[in-house]
C-alpha cells in the first residue's frame, strides 16, 4: 500500500476536525436504532401474550416515528420468525394502522400523543416507547441510555393492562421496573 | 502337657499358620476384589454424575444469561457468572457472544484468564483433573452466545480419600479375620496339639499305653478315636513283634554258634588235609573230581577244571593207568573206598609216587554223594622201600660171600687136621701142617677183625686212639701187612715220600695204616700177577694226601662212588678177585672219614688202572707246614730250646700226651695231675710257663693261677688255659684269674706254637735232646 504523502495527511486531518461532530451524531443514530430493532425483536421472547381467537397468520409489528428502527427491523424479521410466525413490520403514517399488529414501536420521531394511543388501544399490544416519559404514558417498555447504552426500562401495570406477562429474566435486564 | 506352649509354639507354624495365612489371605483379596470394583464403580458414577452435574450448571447459566446476552447487559452478565463463586470446583466461568468474543467472565483464583477467543472444542474431561463444558445461549431460536465452564474435576483428592477408606476397612476387616482365625484354631489345633504330644511321647519313650484325652463329635473327635485305636493296634503288634523278635533273635545266635563251629571244624579238617602233600581230593556221586587241592595243581599243572573232566588220569604213568580206570570204575560200582599207588606225571617231567586214598561219602539216606579223600606223596616211601630192597639183595649176598670167605680157609686147616692125626705123618709133614694152620686161622682172624670193625664203625662204636707218630711209621706199618700178598702177585711196589724231615702226625696209627694196608691189599688183588703199585705222599694246602696206584682192572664210569659202599663189589671183579667180604673199601672210608678225611677213586677206565686216594685235613698234622720254603720253623722238634714247662691235667692222657708232644718240641715238660701236685712242682722247677686244665677235683685252674700269682716268681710266669668251655664269660673268667691266655680243647697246636713264639727266648737254642717218639 503506498503511504499517504504528509500534505495528503494534513487535509485528512483537517477534514476530521470539520466534520467529526455531525457524521459522528448520525451514525450514532444509525447505530442505536439498529441495537433498538434487535431489541424489540428479542423483547418478542421474553412477553407472552395471551392467546386471542382470531389467530392471525402473521406477526406485525408497528412502527411510528422510525423509519430507521423499522428499516432495521424488518430487516431482522426478514430473516426469522416470531413466536413461530411469519413476521413483518408495518410502518405507520397514523395511530388508525395499528389494526393486527401485536407490538407498536413509537419512536422519538412520533409528533403524536403516546398517551392516546395507548390508551386507546384495546387489544394486547406490547407499546414500546423511546421518550423519557415514556412508561407515564402508557407504555409498558420504553427504551432509555445508560453509561451510553441503550436500556430499557419496564411498566408492569401498563403490560398488565395489555394483557401481557414479562419474563423475569427480562426484568433482571431492565433498568428499572415500574411495578 | 508340660510341653503344651512348646508344641502349640511348633504347630503355630503349621496347622495353625497355614490356617490364619489362608484367612487373611482370602480376607485381603476379597477386601481388595470389592474395594477395586467400588472403586471403580464409584469413580464411574462420581464422573458421571460430575458431567451431569457441569452440564446443568452450565444449561442454567446459559438459561438465566440468555437475557443479559440478549439485551447486552454485562453487568447481569457478570452477576450470573459471579454466582457461581459459590462452587469452589469452578475455575473459569466465561460467556462469549455470538461472534466468539468474550463477553464476560468469572476466574477463580489462582487461575489464568479465560481466553478472550472461546477455545476450540475439546473432550469434556481434561488431563483427568480439568472438565470444560460448553453450553450455547439460544433465545427464541436465535444464537446469542456460548456459556463456558471449566470446572475443577477433583480425582485425586477423591481417590486418596477413598483409599483411605478402603485401608482402614482393610485393616479393620483383617483384624477381625484374626480374631476370627484365633478362635476358630483353638478348636482345632489345640486337639492336634494333643495328638502330637501324645504322638511325640509314644516315639519318645516307646510307650504305647499313652492315649490321646478329649471326645468331640467333629471331625477332630473321629481323627483322636482313630489315633487311640490305631495305638492300640500298634502296641498290638509291637508286642507280638517283640516276643517273635527275641524268639528269632535266639534263633539267630545258636545257628551262628553252630555256623561258626561248623566253619572251624571245617577249617581245622582242611588244614589237616591241605598239610598233606598233595593235598585232599573230593569227587561227585559219579567220580568227578569236584576239588583238588592246590599243591596237587601245582605237581601236575592242571587246573581244577581240567581236575573235573578226569584230566588227570592223562597223566598217569602208562603202566599204571588201565589198572587204575579199573579200580575207579570198580569203586564207582560198589561204592566202596578208594584205595590205589599210582605213579603221576608232574610238570618237572617226573613221575611221582602218589597214593590216593578215600572214602565214598552218604547223604542221609545213604545214597552216595562222591569221594573224599588224600593224594599222599610217597616218594620218599618208594625210595626208601627201594633202598631197602637193595639193601636186602646186599645182605644176602654178603652174607653168601661171608659163608664162601669163610669156608675157603676151612677145608686147609681140615686137611692139616687131618695130616697131624696121621700117625705116619713126619715132622716135616706136621710142621706144614701147624703153619697151615696158623695161617688160615690169621686169615680167618683178619677177615672177622674187618668185619668187627666195620660192624663198630657203623654202630658210631669206633673211637680212634689219637696219637703223635710219624708218617713213616704209619707207611711202614701198611706196607708190612700188605707186603705178603704184593709179593706172593710179584707187583712192585714204589713209594715216595715228601723230601726233607720226616712228617709229624696225629691221627690213630692203627687205624690209618690198616686203611693204607686195605688200599694196599685191594691194589695187589684186583691187579694182575706183575703189576706195579705205587704209593705217594705229599703235603699241600688241603692237608696230607696219600694216593695209592695200581695198574689193575679199573673201574668203569660211574663205579668209582659206588665201591666205598658197604657189600659192594665191583662186577665182574670176581675173576680177579682173591677172596674178601666187599668190606675193604667201607672200611676204608669210614676210617678215613672218622680222621676228619675223604676218600676218593678214580680210573681212567676199564683196564687201565685205579688210583685211590686218601685226605687228611691239617688238623691232623702236628706242624702246619705249607710250604717249608717260606716257614722255616721246620718241624715242632726244632723250636723248644729245652725251656721247662708244667703240663698240668687230671686227665692222665691229656697230660702226657701234650707232656710228649711238648718234649718232641724240645721242651723239658714236666706233668703234674693235680692242683696241689703242680703247685709243689711249680715250688720245686720255677717253669717259665705253665699249661693248667680248668677243671680239677682237688684245685681248679684258676685257683692254681691265682696261688701262682702270689707268689713272687709266679708273677713272671707265661699261664696257659686248657679247657673244653670256650665262652667270652669263660675267657674273662681266666683272665681276671690271671691266666695270659686261653685255649679250648682239643688243642691247637699250630695256636699255641705261635703263642710260644710271641714269648722271647723260648726257642732260641736247638733241641738238645732227641725228641721221644710216643708209644
Amino acid at each position: 500500500m503506498r503511504r499517504p504523502g504528509p500534505a495528503w495527511r494534513c487535509i485528512g486531518i483537517l477534514l476530521l476536525f470539520l466534520c467529526a461532530a455531525p457524521l459522528a451524531q448520525a451514525q450514532e443514530r444509525v447505530d442505536e436504532a439498529v441495537v433498538k430493532a434487535a431489541f424489540l425483536y428479542r423483547f418478542t421472547g421474553f412477553i407472552e401474550w395471551p392467546p386471542v381467537e382470531d389467530a392471525s397468520e402473521e406477526f406485525v409489528v408497528a412502527v411510528l416515528g422510525s423509519e430507521t428502527v423499522a428499516r432495521e427491523l424488518e430487516g431482522i424479521l426478514a430473516r426469522n420468525t416470531v413466536r413461530g410466525l411469519p413476521a413483518r413490520v408495518r410502518s405507520l403514517r397514523s395511530v388508525h394502522d395499528l389494526a393486527g399488529a401485536q407490538m407498536l414501536f413509537v419512536g422519538d420521531g412520533y409528533s403524536g400523543s403516546l398517551r392516546d394511543i395507548a390508551e386507546g388501544l384495546r387489544r394486547p399490544v406490547l407499546v414500546v416507547s423511546e421518550t423519557e416519559r415514556g412508561l407515564d404514558d402508557g407504555a409498558a417498555v420504553n427504551f432509555l441510555e445508560a453509561d451510553r447504552r441503550v436500556r430499557f426500562e419496564v411498566s408492569l401495570p401498563a403490560a398488565a393492562r395489555a394483557q401481557l406477562k414479562v419474563s423475569a429474566g427480562m426484568l433482571a435486564v431492565a433498568v428499572r421496573v415500574r411495578r | 502337657m508340660k510341653n503344651l506352649p512348646a508344641t502349640l509354639g511348633r504347630l503355630r507354624h503349621s496347622v495353625r499358620a497355614r490356617l490364619m495365612g489362608m484367612l487373611l489371605i482370602v480376607t485381603t483379596l476379597v477386601l481388595l476384589f470389592a474395594g477395586t470394583a467400588l472403586l471403580i464403580h464409584d469413580l464411574s458414577v462420581y464422573r458421571k454424575s460430575f458431567a451431569q452435574d457441569v452440564s446443568a450448571a452450565a444449561s442454567i447459566l446459559a438459561t438465566s444469561t440468555a437475557p443479559a446476552m440478549a439485551f447486552d447487559d454485562h453487568a447481569a452478565a457478570q452477576l450470573h457468572l459471579s454466582s457461581l463463586r459459590a462452587r469452589h470446583d469452578v475455575q473459569i466461568a466465561a460467556v462469549y457472544d455470538a461472534g466468539g468474543h468474550l463477553y464476560e467472565s468469572y476466574v477463580a483464583d489462582g487461575v489464568e484468564p479465560a481466553a478472550t477467543a472461546l477455545p476450540g472444542s475439546r473432550s469434556q474431561f481434561l488431563g483427568g483433573e480439568r472438565v470444560e463444558v460448553r453450553q450455547r445461549i439460544e433465545q427464541n431460536g436465535e444464537f446469542l452466545g456460548t456459556v463456558y465452564l471449566v470446572f475443577h474435576y477433583d480425582l485425586r483428592n477423591r481417590v486418596v480419600a477413598y483409599l483411605q477408606i478402603f485401608a482402614g476397612v482393610i485393616i479393620f476387616g483383617l483384624l477381625l479375620a484374626l480374631l476370627l482365625s484365633y478362635s476358630l484354631q483353638a478348636t482345632i489345633t489345640r486337639p492336634l496339639a494333643a495328638i502330637a504330644q501324645v504322638a511325640r511321647q509314644v516315639v519318645e519313650k516307646r510307650d504305647y499305653s499313652l492315649r490321646v484325652p478329649g471326645r468331640s463329635d467333629d471331625e477332630i473327635g473321629i481323627v483322636i478315636s482313630g489315633f487311640n485305636r490305631m495305638l492300640d493296634e500298634v502296641r498290638a503288634q509291637t508286642t507280638a513283634l517283640t516276643s517273635s523278635n527275641s524268639a528269632l533273635t535266639a534263633q539267630i545266635a545258636e545257628r551262628q554258634a553252630a555256623e561258626e563251629q561248623r566253619r572251624q571244624s571245617e577249617k581245622v579238617y582242611r588244614a589237616v588235609g591241605e598239610s598233606i602233600d598233595f593235598g585232599i581230593w573230593i569227587t561227585d556221586a559219579e567220580g568227578r573230581c569236584t576239588y583238588a587241592s592246590d599243591s596237587f595243581l601245582k605237581l601236575t599243572g592242571l587246573t581244577q577244571e581240567q581236575c573235573d573232566t578226569f584230566g588227570w588220569t592223562t597223566l598217569l604213568h602208562p603202566e599204571d593207568l588201565e589198572a587204575t580206570l579199573a579200580a575207579w570204575q570198580s569203586c564207582v560200582r560198589t561204592n566202596g573206598p578208594w584205595y590205589r599207588e599210582h605213579r603221576i606225571l608232574g610238570v618237572d617231567g617226573q613221575y611221582h609216587p602218589v597214593l590216593a586214598q578215600g572214602v565214598p561219602v552218604l547223604h542221609e539216606d545213604d545214597s552216595i554223594q562222591g569221594w573224599a579223600g588224600i593224594n599222599l606223596d610217597i616218594s620218599r616211601l618208594k625210595q626208601t622201600e627201594e633202598a631197602l630192597r637193595l639193601a636186602d639183595r646186599r645182605k644176602d649176598e654178603f652174607l653168601a660171600t661171608l659163608a664162601h670167605e669163610l669156608r675157603n680157609p676151612l677145608a686147609p686147616i681140615r686137611n692139616a687136621a687131618e695130616l697131624l692125626s696121621v700117625p705116619s705123618a713126619s715132622e716135616q709133614q706136621r710142621q706144614w701142617s701147624r703153619d697151615v694152620i696158623a695161617r688160615q686161622v690169621n686169615h680167618m682172624a683178619l677177615l672177622l677183625d674187618d668185619l668187627l670193625d666195620v660192624s663198630r664203625i657203623t654202630r658210631g662204636r669206633m673211637e680212634l686212639r689219637r696219637e703223635f707218630v710219624r708218617l713213616s711209621q704209619i707207611v711202614n706199618a701198611a706196607i708190612e701187612t700188605a707186603r705178603p700178598l704184593i709179593e706172593a702177585r710179584r707187583h712192585s711196589l714204589a713209594i715216595h715220600l715228601p723230601p726233607g724231615e720226616d712228617l709229624g702226625l696225629n691221627v690213630d696209627p692203627l687205624r690209618l695204616s690198616q686203611a693204607m694196608s686195605n688200599l694196599l691189599t685191594n691194589a695187589a688183588k684186583y691187579t694182575a700177577p706183575g703189576g706195579r703199585i705205587t704209593l705217594t705222599a705229599a703235603i699241600d694246602e688241603g692237608g696230607l694226601r696219600l694216593d695209592v696206584a695200581d695198574t689193575g682192572i679199573g673201574l668203569a664210569p660211574g663205579a668209582a662212588s659206588r665201591i666205598f659202599e658197604m657189600f659192594t663189589q665191583v662186577e665182574g671183579a670176581a675173576a680177579h678177585s682173591q677172596g674178601g667180604l666187599g668190606i675193604g673199601l667201607a672200611l676204608v672210608r669210614g676210617l678215613v672219614e672218622l680222621h676228619g678225611g675223604t676218600v676218593t677213586a678214580a680210573s681212567a677206565g676199564l683196564d687201565l688202572g685205579s688210583c685211590f686216594n686218601i685226605r687228611l685235613p691239617p688238623s691232623a698234622l702236628i706242624s702246619h707246614m705249607p710250604d717249608r720254603g717260606i716257614a722255616p720253623e721246620g718241624l715242632l722238634a726244632a723250636t723248644g730250646g729245652g725251656h721247662a714247662v708244667l703240663v698240668v691235667d687230671d686227665n692222665r692222657d691229656g697230660a702226657d700226651s701234650l707232656g710228649l708232644m711238648l718234649n718232641a718240641m724240645g721242651y723239658a715238660a714236666h706233668v703234674a695231675y693235680g692242683g696241689e701236685s703242680a703247685l709243689q712242682l711249680a715250688e720245686r722247677l720255677r717253669p717259665r710257663i705253665a699249661i693248667l686244665d680248668i677243671g680239677m677235683p682237688d684245685l681248679d685252674g684258676y685257683e692254681v693261677a691265682r696261688r701262682l700269682r702270689s707268689t713272687e716268681w709266679g708273677r713272671r710266669m707265661q699261664l696257659v688255659a686248657l679247657t673244653g668251655w670256650g665262652q667270652k664269660e669263660d675267657i674273662d673268667r681266666a683272665r681276671e684269674a690271671g691266666f695270659d691266655l686261653h685255649l679250648t680243647k682239643p688243642l691247637n697246636v699250630a695256636k699255641l706254637q705261635r703263642y710260644f713264639a710271641t714269648i722271647g727266648g723260648l726257642q732260641a737254642t736247638a733241641a738238645s735232646s732227641e725228641p721221644r717218639s710216643p708209644a
